[in-house]
């Protein structure tokens, strides 16, 4: 079945954020009433590009506990989520044939930092006692292309799997 | 002479996560590709080194290849730590000898046997 990139990208990122900002400490859920109370402080920005695709990750985290309670590894820690997103919507869309490289990521500091609406597809926000984190994702399609069920996956390693050859 | 593992990620946050699963080991770091394989070619005594993929200057697969092409490193054993699962990179980096490989965000138990078992 036939599958629109643009659509899948954005499952794809929802589902990826959700399950990384549940691995982290402190925990972040989906905060549905966030998007006029989020106030973002910093922000990891990744860039991707492949033959098909090419757009941008960016990860914006916000709250003085949060900043105090990770010290200075506050922004590298942000770092690492944008890091960490990329490649999981990285190996969601290698399912489906299409794959990118994507840079370290880059930080942003800032007094409420955002990100215009035409520029990104996909704005998510999230919570958690201490703080506050936004996701946000964009996608340009570079040429034409539809995303088909792969008959028959091979195995890749999940995330938090160990494998010794 | 102590057995010394080597962790390479361009995140400190990474890197602090990796020194602290792997308690009673001592545990060197580099920040990135070309500082890991320095560090691996100037040195006899590291018998482990977990590696990560995408870091500025050299990245992980670059750097398999680089000390893979050394005979002084062909005791050393290598996992790929990463966020990448594709199974074109694991068989990339298996046909380069790699050990193992893990995904992101990594069990700090399972880390740790890892490292038990490779440099037993």
């Amino acid at each position: 079945m036939a599958r629109e990139v643009e659509a899948y990208f954005a499952e794809s990122v929802r589902a990826s954020a959700d399950a990384l900002l549940a691995t982290t400490n402190p925990t972040f859920r989906f905060d549905a009433e966030g998007s006029d109370t989020v106030v973002i402080d910093s922000a990891g920005v990744v860039g991707f590009v492949g033959a098909e695709l090419r757009g941008m990750f960016i990860v914006g985290v916000g709250g003085q506990s949060l900043r105090a309670m990770r010290a200075e590894l506050y922004d590298d820690w942000i770092g690492e989520l944008a890091n960490q997103l990329a490649g999981r919507v990285k190996n969601q869309l290698w399912r489906f044939g299409l794959t990118y490289h994507f840079t370290p990521p880059i930080m942003l500091r800032g007094d409420r930092l955002a990100v215009a609406a035409q520029e990104a597809q996909l704005c998510v926000s999230y919570s958690c006692a201490s703080g506050q984190c936004r996701v946000w994702a964009s996608l340009e399609v570079l040429r034409p292309v539809a995303l088909a069920e792969p008959e028959e996956a091979e195995a890749g390693v999940a995330e938090g799997d160990l494998v010794l050859f | 002479m102590n057995k010394k593992i080597l962790v390479i990620d361009d995140s400190t946050t990474v890197r602090r996560e990796v020194v602290n699963a792997l308690s009673g080991f001592e545990v060197l770091e580099a920040v990135d590709g070309l500082e890991g394989a320095e560090l691996i070619e100037s040195r006899a005594d590291i018998s482990l080194a977990i590696c990560d993929i995408n870091m500025p200057k050299m990245n992980g697969i670059e750097m398999l290849e680089r000390v893979r092409g050394k005979q002084a490193n062909e005791n050393l054993k290598i996992i790929m730590l990463t966020t990448e699962g594709q199974p074109g990179m694991i068989k990339k980096a298996k046909q380069l000898g790699a050990k193992g490989w893990v995904v992101k965000p990594f069990k700090p138990e399972q880390l740790c046997a890892a490292a038990k078992k490779l440099t037993a």
